[in-house]
């Protein structure tokens, strides 16, 4: 009896299977790569903001730290963005009529708030305390990345819990000194930062209520 | 899917007003058929693939343009402020995220709070943040402008005020008496009438009789001894329940068999929290406490308590044999302890019933010690203004002579619902033209009246009032009024014609007049002005008009305790514990609480004795018509509402509590439960001549809890203090707590390990506890129809168990079903070391932190509720629906440390984490050890009698590890090998050896035998 099937039937099932075998692992696999993909975090992507706010200006060639603005960072869980009156302090003697900044003044005469555009968003149900973090010794790069060289803030690390779980296991190769905390520049000097660890006693937290409550 | 859509969320005010073919969302479920449920299933897996491609929403930052100096982002601030009721004012001290008022606390320096609080305050946010409020001003419901009002204050005082009447909530307000006094002199001819139900009248009647001068009652129980509770519900329906609960609870507090205690006699119809916490509970009807007292008296007289020849034919009266031997038993009880006893009777009673306590406390020595009397702390409280016949009265005189009232100005309260059936005040109301009410609801006065104007809720005001013991409590605003209310002080200076002030302003200029020589910022700052309790009166008993009263009641007819033949019932009206006189009816968080001894929920109930409902013929749930005669002509008054079983009751007595069956505008508390106020007088708190018949129908109730007996399993362990210092008691104890053998591995402890520990012996089932938990974890209310599904989400639960002490509560027990005494028990996750809801999660969404907490992680949930089923405390809640309420003005009242979940996830207590992560995060920040009570759990902050004490059991200094060395210390279900890391201290009763069998007993109590 002839062969029901012509022997290039062998090479579509082989195809078809590897297709089917492909399919499956992809269906899981892609949206696994796709969620932690810069397309789905955010990375590298400049948020565009009401006032075209340079951090490379203010912090490079102003020298101002970070904690001048987002001064509540050391003492509580949001670093806070600057009221009006702050961004004022200085705005009102200088460049005080550029265009650019008149969401600043138009803020400042109405008494309502300027509407900032969010960059690093964390989930509802994501509680992160900036200030204890601060006082272990974590700098603001190591989260934000090199504000300095930003013409438009955007974010630079993944923030996804696998991102934080990492420094969570072990928060050594992050620290620095607590003086430091604001330097985009600093590096450890050898076993420096196994000094710190000593001095500050940070902790491994990996369980769920460190972070969800 | 029209049948979903037609009960989704978003559509309804608020959750399930509870109306029967209307529970809420779920309603649909129900009619679903199957094709419409492919419908769906299809529609879902649609929509589940949309969602999953919509992008993040954008958020937003919004920086203040001014900061103030005080708020940081992030950090709560609490102000110092007070809610006032019935005039009494408790101090809070309220926590505000960012501007938005969301937890309340009690002042620790207020004396009404000692740093508790009510149930009632704990829903103050959500009442602040109710949708329903009135928003604008209206004429006869359509939009008016205040303008139309300023022309009608200044027509009625054009004629020195003749034809304008006032009626005010009775008000201890320093600032708004200083105005009705300059409004009486600069409009004498204007009438003022203060109304509400509930405040003290027949005490300060009583103390009148008694002491021949209106005076308030001031009980301190720091050194009472013996406390004798007629029909008193001293720890749940008094102004300073907290604050006497507090001091009841610190004379209770069992370290050993060695331990002194007070002892409380409860002698009531209706079950109360003063009752739970007595150690001798004796059910009467209410109209026997006159006797019972006057009984007492005689008793101590005849057991050689001098008395003066005045109270001399008193010495024959003799208790029927029922209870005679209770008596003379609290007799001896109260001699033995000369000035350091407490008598005290209930506001129902009449004056009568206080004159007698007066004068048993005078006899006793009590007086100047632990009963004090004051001038009454609300303005010309028990005078001619307080009685609400003035208004009908001056309205009615209208139609005769041309004068009378043609302007009416209700500011505050809800007459038209409160009033006395006898008073005819919504007709009066609606006869007067030019009527305007000042409140936060369009409720039945406001329907009454031509004008309705906002007010304004206590959290939006300033202002002052007294606290029951006259200190002076100052009022500050958390928020800017939210729809431009107007407070009572608003509209009476504009009826002076005052210049237009902030009410800052106005409280800044009269401070230094109400309260001289205090400053107004210390007092803000603290919430109440030092010494400014009212001074102690001292007064002789006025045996002259004394004498009379006292032969009133030695004259009337004994009946037995349980007597309960005749035809007629008596029928006892009283507050609802949560929901008061109705004014807080519209707040779902107090409708959803379980009533402390019926957990009934959402509605209230004719509650009986199992043997009167035996007579009946009725159960749970079926409705029975009760009627009061027509006095003088009047018609009869019939009120239809389901009966509720309470074992324990007083036979042949119904109590009805007020609150329900209200008919305004409000859409929550409309058409819920019964009107009890229809069959209210002002003559006395009980009728006794009311006829009830069953009706045949049958309304389902919500009830919490309907298993009311453990089964002997060993969940409420409790005996008598002498039991305690026995062997026998104590090892029974023992073997339910340390280790037990496991198959399971242990969790690996690091850092503190936190701990709690309940003591059953003071807790009342008050359930403040319960509504600081909703507050602090922004736990949803389900509806009428959820609960009855069992479907609740308190995290938090009071258990109420039905038990029966050997001897019985009466002595002589008639019915052993009846005469059952309910036991209490906070429950919530236990958190297990070895915890069984952990094995069973497939997804590890519950799991164990190395400081010992069973956490809940909501995202990481899928719902499968495996955890719950193995939970052999009951303590897990699934969200069935969407409970989230985003869109409601109720979220601005949200926790915002506290995840709101979403449909589809469990939860359960967390030791309240985000409160033990902010402390240990706040130490970590200050490199400090965080103190031995530095983490307080919302549950234990609000509880009135410190039952619940939290803390790490690493830490030698903290309190809970003392607690678990106590010999009555042990764990729920020990058997099941969980080792729960909240522990309970047995419930401790200190009987009287006279009147308890088991005094001298070794072993605990049982709670199996009622089912």
């Amino acid at each position: 009896m002839a062969a029901l099937f012509p022997p290039w039937t062998n090479t579509a099932t082989r195809i078809v299977l590897g297709a089917v075998a492909l399919a499956v692992v992809g269906a899981i696999a892609t949206p696994m790569i796709y969620a932690r993909s810069p397309y789905a975090t955010g990375q590298q992507d400049p948020v565009l903001q009401p006032i075209a706010f340079d951090h490379r200006h203010h912090v490079r060639d102003d020298g101002i730290d970070c904690l001048y603005c987002h001064e509540d960072a050391e003492r509580s869980a949001f670093a806070g963005v600057p009221a009006t009156e702050r961004c004022l302090g200085c705005h009102n003697q200088i460049w005080n009529d550029t265009p650019s900044i008149a969401p600043l003044r138009d803020s400042a005469e109405t008494g309502l708030p300027i509407r900032w555009q969010r960059v690093h968003s964390l989930p509802d149900f994501v509680y992160f305390d900036h200030s204890v973090h601060v006082r272990r010794g974590i700098g603001c790069v190591s989260c934000h990345g090199r504000v300095d060289e930003m013409a438009a803030v955007h974010q630079v690390q993944r923030l996804t819990m696998s991102w934080c779980l990492d420094c969570h296991r072990d928060p050594v190769p992050n620290l620095r000194p607590r003086e430091r905390i604001t330097s985009m520049t600093w590096t450890p000097a050898p076993g420096e930062q196994a000094e710190l660890a000593r001095r500050y006693q940070p902790r491994s937290l990996t369980h769920c209520s460190t972070c969800h409550r | 899917m029209s049948a979903m859509s037609h009960d989704h969320p978003h559509e309804h005010p608020g959750p399930g007003p509870g109306d029967d073919d209307d529970g809420g969302e779920p309603g649909g479920l129900d009619r679903l058929s199957r094709r419409a449920l492919f419908k769906l299933a299809g529609a879902g897996a649609a929509a589940a693939g949309l969602a999953a491609c919509s992008s993040r929403p954008a958020r937003e930052i919004l920086p203040y343009a001014g900061q103030p100096p005080e708020v940081t982002p992030g950090i709560p601030l609490h102000y110092a402020t007070a809610l006032v009721e019935d005039g009494f004012a408790t101090g809070l001290l309220v926590a505000s995220r960012e501007g938005r008022p969301v937890k309340v606390e009690g002042n620790p320096d207020h004396p009404a709070s000692l740093g508790a609080t009510r149930a009632i305050d704990q829903a103050a946010v959500l009442s602040l943040f109710d949708p329903q409020r009135a928003r604008a001003v209206t004429e006869r419901g359509v939009p008016a402008a205040w303008p139309a009002i300023e022309r009608m204050l200044a027509d009625a005082t054009a004629r020195g005020g003749a034809g304008l009447h006032l009626v005010l909530e009775p008000t201890s307000s320093p600032l708004v008496i200083e105005l009705v006094g300059r409004l009486r002199a600069a409009l004498p001819a204007a009438g003022v009438t203060f109304w509400s139900p509930f405040t003290p009248r027949s005490s300060i009647a009583g103390n009148r009789l008694a002491l021949g001068r209106p005076l308030q009652t001031q009980l301190d129980f720091r050194a009472a001894d013996v406390i004798v509770a007629l029909d008193a519900d001293l720890v749940g329906d008094h102004p300073m329940a907290s604050a006497y609960a507090r001091q009841i609870a610190d004379r209770r507090r069992v370290v050993d068999g060695g331990s002194a205690m007070n002892r409380l006699y409860a002698i009531e119809a209706g079950y109360t929290p003063t009752g739970v916490m007595a150690d001798h509970r004796m059910r009467v009807r209410g109209s026997q406490i006159a006797r019972i007292a006057a009984e007492l008296l005689a008793e101590l007289q005849r057991g050689g308590v001098p008395a003066p020849a005045a109270a001399g034919r008193f010495a024959q009266l003799t208790a029927p044999p029922d209870r005679a031997r209770w008596i003379a038993a609290i007799a001896r009880d109260l001699a033995r302890v000369p000035g350091r006893s407490v008598v005290a009777a209930g506001e129902r009673q009449p004056p009568a019933v206080h004159a007698t306590v007066a004068a048993i406390n005078a006899l006793l020595g009590n007086a100047g010690r632990t009963v004090g009397y004051t001038a009454p702390v609300v303005f010309e409280a028990g005078g001619p203004s307080h009685d609400l016949a003035n208004l009908v009265r001056a309205i009615d005189r209208h139609e005769g002579d041309g004068g009378g009232v043609t302007t009416l100005l209700i500011l505050g309260g809800n007459p038209v619902y409160t009033a006395p059936a006898d008073l005819a005040v919504a007709d009066a109301i609606s006869r007067v033209d030019r009527s305007l009410y000042l409140g936060l609801y369009d409720n039945e006065t406001a329907r009454a009246c031509r004008f309705m104007v906002p007010g304004l809720h206590e959290l939006e005001q300033w202002g002052a009032a007294r606290a029951y013991d006259g200190t002076i409590t100052p009022l500050q605003p958390l928020i800017e009024p939210l729809f431009g209310g107007r407070g009572v002080a608003d509209v009476l200076h504009q009826l002076l014609g005052d210049p237009p002030a902030s009410p800052r302003d106005r409280l800044v200029q009269a401070w230094p007049r109400a309260v001289p020589g205090a400053d107004l910022e210390a007092a803000l700052v603290r919430g109440a002005v030092a010494n400014t309790a009212l001074p102690g009166v001292t007064a002789a008993l006025a045996w002259d008009t004394l004498a009379p009263a006292l032969a009133a009641a030695a004259v009337m007819p004994a009946e037995p305790a349980q007597a309960d033949g005749g035809a007629t019932l008596e029928l006892d009206i009283r507050p609802h514990p949560f929901v008061h006189d109705g004014r807080y009816t519209n707040n779902p968080w107090l409708l959803e609480l379980p009533e402390p001894t019926t957990k009934l929920t959402w509605d209230n109930a004719a509650q009986l004795s199992p043997a009167t409902a035996a007579r009946l013929g009725v159960g749970d749930g079926d409705v029975i018509a009760l009627t009061i005669p027509g006095t003088g002509g009047a018609a009869s008054r019939t009120l239809a509402i389901p009966a509720i079983l309470v074992p324990g009751h007083a036979d042949g007595a119904i109590t009805l509590q007020t609150g329900f069956g209200r008919d305004g505008g409000e859409d929550i508390a409309r058409g819920i439960g019964g009107n009890a106020f229809r069959l209210w007088t002002t003559t006395a708190g009980f009728h006794p001549a009311a006829r009830a018949v069953a009706l045949g129908e049958h309304r389902a109730l919500a009830i919490a809890q309907v298993e009311a007996s453990t089964g002997d399993r060993p969940i409420v362990l409790s005996g008598t203090l002498h039991a305690l210092g026995g062997e026998a008691f104590r090892d029974e104890l023992a073997g339910h707590r340390g280790a037990q053998p496991s198959l399971y591995p242990a969790f690996e402890a690091r850092g503190p390990q936190w701990a709690m520990s309940i003591d059953l012996t003071t807790c009342n089932g008050c359930s403040a506890c319960v509504m600081a938990c909703a507050a602090e974890n922004n736990t949803p209310v389900v509806g009428k129809r959820q609960v009855q599904n069992r479907r609740q989400m308190h995290w938090l639960r009071i258990d109420r168990y039905i038990g029966r002490y050997p001897g019985g509560t009466t002595g002589a027990g008639i019915d052993a079903a009846s005469d059952a005494t309910a036991v209490v028990q906070p429950m919530l996750c236990q958190h297990c070391e070895r915890a069984p809801c952990e094995y069973v999660c497939p997804v590890e969404a519950t799991s164990h932190s190395p400081d010992g907490l069973n956490e809940m992680t909501y995202n990481r949930c899928i719902g499968t509720r495996f955890c719950s089923n193995n939970c052999p405390y009951k303590v897990r809640r699934f969200n069935w629906f969407d409970y989230k309420d985003h869109r409601s003005l109720r979220v601005l009242g949200k926790n915002p440390d506290v995840t709101v979940r979403d449909r589809g996830v469990m939860e359960k207590c967390t030791y309240c984490v985000q409160r033990i992560r902010r402390t240990e995060i706040d130490a970590r920040v200050a490199d400090r050890p965080i103190g031995p009570e530095e983490v307080q759990t919302a549950c234990q902050q609000a509880c009135p009698t410190r039952a619940i004490t939290f803390g790490s059991l690493t830490d030698p200094q903290a309190p809970v590890v003392e607690h678990r060395h106590r010999p009555h210390s042990y764990a729920v279900l020990h058997d099941q090998g969980t080792v729960p890391r909240t522990q309970y201290l047995a419930r401790i009763r200190n009987p009287n050896p006279a009147l308890d069998g088991t005094a001298d007993g070794a072993a605990g109590d049982r709670h199996g035998g009622h089912g």
